[in-house]
């Protein structure tokens, strides 16, 4: 290996990676399903670009082991070698030499030698491809192929050429010169063709031309003619439509000016006929004959008062000219023409200064489409300028039957300018561009007032600043970018995390600021000075105005800090969202791996349908994952011949799914083995002195299956390579609960067993209600509260023991939350007669949790927590608040189960209050 | 019996928002949003009116109008935010075979389709329906 620079080197491993990254999955797809012929030539290519890298490097070993892969994959481009399983082995065994040979490169320096046997065999089987079978190719559709009128271009010529021969002819049914005899037939000829070729269209204005008569002929051949010109016009083939026009331009023209003239004449007094006398002249004038434009502008002038004078002057110079045999004044017409237009479009279109002001706050006019008067008038208000801006507000659609009455409501209340529809982030939205005098905040505040059940309202003011919106230019649109090579910057992940994390810490100060003016006493102890002095010392009172200014200045300064220290905060999380297949990539090689190892069949299917995710998600999520999968294949798939016994096909099939409800993420694994047998379980929980066999005796099956959660459980008798320490299941279930999500498990004996975990989408920001203990600062999660209330101590009863609270006509039981926690016991605060209470559900059990006060709703970042305290049950993480007060974060499920657990006997089912 | 409508739009939150509003007054019979689909539903289900939402298409909706005229007998009528009259893009839509043209007024997804442009699509689809 030459010294090449650091720089290339690295250049050469992010670029192979993504070489490698790119053809495994199409080679163990293929395994299950003929890849087509551009998954071949994508495999194909990989193997030559990791070819030529490796000779830039000289890194000559890799380069000859990727020329023999890519010889290979020559022949089986060409369709001289079938890509059987055999060849797929190989090509697998290629890849894993490519990785190994470019580590040793990279890591070392190293240039090795790939094996000789595996270049041998591919060497083998590149020459022994000769007379071998074909490749059986899945039929691909053309890429980037226009819809076509038909297949076969030799096909839309040959009917073009009698278009050609016929057309011409026809004009004698509608009053012109020629043969009727041989019109009919040619007719019959065209009509054939026309239905051959699926023309509906043009056949059933051929067969209408067929049956009409009188003044009726003529509107019938000219909608023939046109459609025959669209053909043309799409195909770029002559169809002889000039010809034809030319055979029939009496009539026509005498149409047109009879059509005109009526329209002319009844414009004004019968506006039902007007519209159809208008079709009527623009199918004339879709023929092709001059200043036919008229025709398609009087059409747009119906119903509109102000331009119906030029219209209909325009009008009857239009019938005029044709009267006269086009001895007119054509510049007259073309004339008329341009005033029309011109009045049509007046308060239609972006004057200079607007187009001007939304090209400066980064806004393509083009793109805004052509607006009707009201919403111009709208954006225009952005030139009186004052406090207006102009704001871009993204907000989540409801469920669809929800969305008419939503959007009308939004339109009538906030009136924008402009509305798209989008899909930020995958969840379907509506984008409203509106000029308004409300800050951002008080904005987001009115809309959240008005759909309470957004899942998300963002607010952004256009300021110039690129941020990816619907009518953003096209150079710094995220989606339409041309090449997406050349609008992207590739920056190491370590810079990116040390970015991160100062953000981070910057969010966290402000946060802190923010705490120390929302709760601050200074405000109210400068009332209360100045009510003291206004009696005592009046002399002060300007003093104390003074200091009120400046502490109500610093809030304001402070809050508009916070909200951009925020946005910037928002912005770097956005930044770390990466693709969830990064992850499910990892897992196809595992699996045929293991199962070959183990002698199983298994299809395994991953679909992460293009979701997204934090990076740091990702990291928490590969292993639970890894530990998943390997479990089912350890404990659920049976082997070939116990399913086959059992008539389950001899193939099984895991599947990794993933779905995005809002802001949350579900990722499914499912198999069709032998689901979980309960009883096995929970003798083995006792075997393994987890739980006592009475007590086992006492548990639903879902609480059974949670023993497969429990560090050191397993039911494996043997202990494989992959499986059966009884380590993994305990490893996913806190990484999980560390991501703030749960497990649930549902299993059909015989049929297979799907783990579902349900997790936030966003682990790192958190909407929590915070409150205390005597003791300790606790966020309750949002999505577990229902009800956050203050209520009197004389309101707690006991229900068969258990202390339960009534609340809107049902008892809830009730616990403390430092008793359910064991945080220790302070002195309390609280003198009055007044308990806190949170009420939350989790697991359809409702209860109430007793706290010394309630805080406050919060936005939190959730930091990394240490694996003791995630173990800690009913703590799912921590985070600060402030400069140092540490915020124990509770963990939904498990806080659920402690409740469960020290419910008093007697009180399983909430009993309903007396009606 | 309801008017046979075929719907076809490429923007999915507008087409199920078009699809509910107008399966009050039509039967809809056919929906694509892709330009192969649309031909091919066109093409094959007998309908009284094809709607179009010309927005956000790759290729040019005026081609799809064309084309659309072409391979089925019903009428076409054309919903476009780039629709005002005196316009190119009313202009292009009429002379390529729509129907007729209804502008959507303000951007590309109209806020009122239960009175505003959803009554004025009834009005024009039942309009260019009748003899």
């Amino acid at each position: 290996m030459s010294t090449a620079s650091s720089e290339l080197i690295e250049q050469f491993a992010i670029e192979t990676q993504e070489h490698l990254d790119a053809i495994e999955p199409i080679l163990l797809q293929a395994e299950w399903t003929p890849p087509d012929k551009p998954a071949i030539a994508a495999l194909f290519r990989a193997f030559h670009s990791i070819k030529g890298l490796s000779r830039l490097i000289e890194l000559r070993g890799l380069e000859t082991l990727a020329n023999h892969a890519e010889s290979l994959l020559g022949e089986v481009r060409a369709e001289r070698q079938a890509l059987d399983s055999k060849v797929l082995a190989l090509l697998l065994e290629a890849l894993d030499g490519i990785r190994l040979l470019r580590e040793q490169g990279i890591v070392n320096g190293i240039d090795s030698q790939p094996p000789q046997e595996l270049i041998a065999a591919l060497d083998a089987a590149t020459r022994g491809s000769a007379g071998g079978p074909a490749v059986a190719f899945a039929a691909a559709p053309a890429a980037g192929a226009e819809a076509a009128l038909h297949d076969d271009h030799d096909t839309l010529v040959y009917f073009a050429e009698m278009l050609v021969e016929c057309l011409p002819n026809l004009a004698v049914l509608a009053g012109g010169e020629g043969d009727a005899e041989q019109a009919a037939d040619d007719l019959d000829v065209l009509m054939v063709a026309a239905e051959r070729l699926q023309l509906n269209g043009l056949h059933d204005r051929l067969a209408r031309l067929g049956e009409a008569s009188g003044p009726a002929r003529i509107h019938r051949l000219a909608a023939v003619l046109a459609d025959a010109r669209r053909f043309g016009r799409l195909t770029g083939l002559d169809v002889g439509a000039d010809a034809a026009l030319a055979e029939a331009a009496v009539p026509l023209r005498r149409a047109m000016s009879e059509a005109a003239g009526a329209l002319a004449d009844g414009i004004a007094s019968d506006p039902v006929a007007a519209v159809a006398l208008a079709e009527r002249l623009v199918g004339l004038a879709a023929v092709g004959l001059e200043d036919g434009g008229i025709a398609v502008l009087a059409l747009q002038s119906l119903g509109n008062v102000a331009v119906q004078e030029p219209a209909v002057a325009a009008l009857r110079l239009l019938a005029a000219n044709f009267a006269s045999d086009g001895v007119g004044a054509p510049d007259l017409l073309s004339m008329a023409a341009e005033h029309l237009r011109d009045v049509l479009l007046v308060g239609r279109t972006f004057s200079a200064p607007l187009r001007k002001v939304l090209e400066d706050r980064g806004i393509d006019v083009e793109l805004l489409g052509e607006p009707d008067t009201a919403s111009l008038v709208q954006l225009a208000t952005i030139l009186e300028g004052g406090q207006r801006k102009l704001v871009a507000v993204t907000l989540s659609l409801p469920p669809k039957n929800d969305r008419p009455g939503l959007l009308r409501r939004l339109g009538r209340l906030f009136q924008p300018a402009l509305a798209q529809a989008s899909a930020p982030t995958g969840i379907e939205a509506v984008v409203l561009l509106m000029v308004t005098s409300r800050s951002t905040a008080g904005l987001k505040s009115d809309i959240l007032g008005a759909y309470t059940d957004a899942v998300f309202v963002d607010v952004h003011e256009f300021d110039g600043q690129a941020f990816e919106h619907p009518w953003a230019p096209v150079r710094s649109a995220a989606a339409g970018s041309g090449g997406i090579a050349d609008n992207q910057v590739r920056v190491p992940v370590e810079i990116l995390d040390r970015l991160f994390g100062r953000i981070g810490e910057f969010f966290g100060i402000s946060s802190a600021l923010n705490v120390l003016m929302v709760d601050s006493q200074v405000p109210m102890v400068l009332h209360r000075l100045a009510d003291h002095l206004a009696s005592t010392a009046p002399e002060l009172l300007p003093s104390i105005e003074l200091l009120q200014r400046q502490q109500s200045d610093l809030s304001q300064i402070e809050a508009e800090v916070h909200r951009l220290v925020s946005l910037v905060h928002e912005a770097t999380l956005g930044l770390r969202v990466i693709p969830l297949d990064v992850v499910f990539n990892r897992f196809p090689r595992m699996i045929r791996e293991i199962s070959k190892a183990q002698g199983k069949i298994i299809r395994f299917e991953a679909r992460a349908e293009g979701i997204k995710v934090d990076k740091g998600m990702t990291e928490l999520l590969a292993d639970p994952l890894m530990h998943m999968l390997r479990n089912a294949i350890d404990h659920g798939i049976e082997s070939p011949d116990e399913r086959m016994a059992l008539n389950k096909p001899k193939v099984a099939s895991i599947r990794l799914s993933a779905i995005q409800n809002g802001n949350r993420i579900t990722v499914e694994i499912a198999d069709d083995g032998r689901g979980v047998d309960a009883e096995r379980v929970r003798r083995r929980a006792v075997s393994q002195g987890l739980i006592t066999e009475a007590e086992s005796q006492k548990l639903s099956k879902d609480q059974i299956y949670r023993f497969i959660f429990a560090a050191g459980f397993s039911t494996a008798d043997q202990v494989t390579e992959t499986s059966g320490r009884g380590v993994g299941m305990d490893v996913a279930l806190i990484n999980v609960s560390r991501l703030g999500g749960r497990i649930d498990i549902q299993t059909i004996p015989g049929q297979g067993t799907t783990f579902r975990l349900d997790m936030p989408l966003s682990a790192a920001m958190q909407t929590v209600l915070l409150a205390e203990t005597r003791v300790q600062t606790v966020a309750f999660p949002e999505r577990m509260v229902v009800e956050a209330a203050t209520v009197p101590k004389s309101a707690v009863q006991f229900v068969n023991g258990q202390r339960a609270i009534l609340m809107h006509d049902r008892f809830l039981p009730l616990f403390r939350l430092a008793d359910l926690l064991h945080l220790p016991e302070g002195p309390s605060e609280q003198a009055g007669e007044d308990l806190a209470i949170v009420v939350v559900t989790s697991k359809r059990f409702r209860y109430g949790v007793e706290v010394e006060r309630i805080l406050r709703r919060h936005e939190m970042l959730i930091r990394e927590t240490h694996p003791r305290i995630a173990q800690l049950p009913g703590i799912g993480g921590v985070s600060t608040l402030g400069t140092d007060r540490i915020v124990l974060v509770v963990d939904q499920d498990g806080l659920t189960d402690l409740a469960r657990g020290a419910i008093v006997p007697g009180m399983r089912a909430v009993p309903r209050a007396a009606e | 019996m309801s008017p046979r409508l075929v719907l076809i739009g490429c923007e999915p939150v507008l087409h199920d928002l078009l699809a509910e509003r107008l399966g009050e007054a039509f039967e809809i019979v056919g929906r694509a949003s892709s330009a192969d689909d649309a031909l091919l539903v066109v093409r094959s289900t007998p309908a009284d009116v094809v709607l179009l939402d010309t927005d956000l298409w790759k290729t040019d909706p005026a081609a799809l109008v064309s084309k659309l005229a072409l391979v089925g007998a019903a009428p076409v009528v054309a919903l476009s935010s780039r629709a005002a009259p005196g316009g190119k893009g009313c202009d292009a839509l009429l002379g390529a075979g729509a129907r007729a043209v209804v502008a959507k007024g303000a951007g590309q997804l109209p806020l009122d389709l239960i009175e505003g442009v959803g009554e004025a699509l009834v009005a024009t689809l039942t309009r260019v329906i009748s003899p």
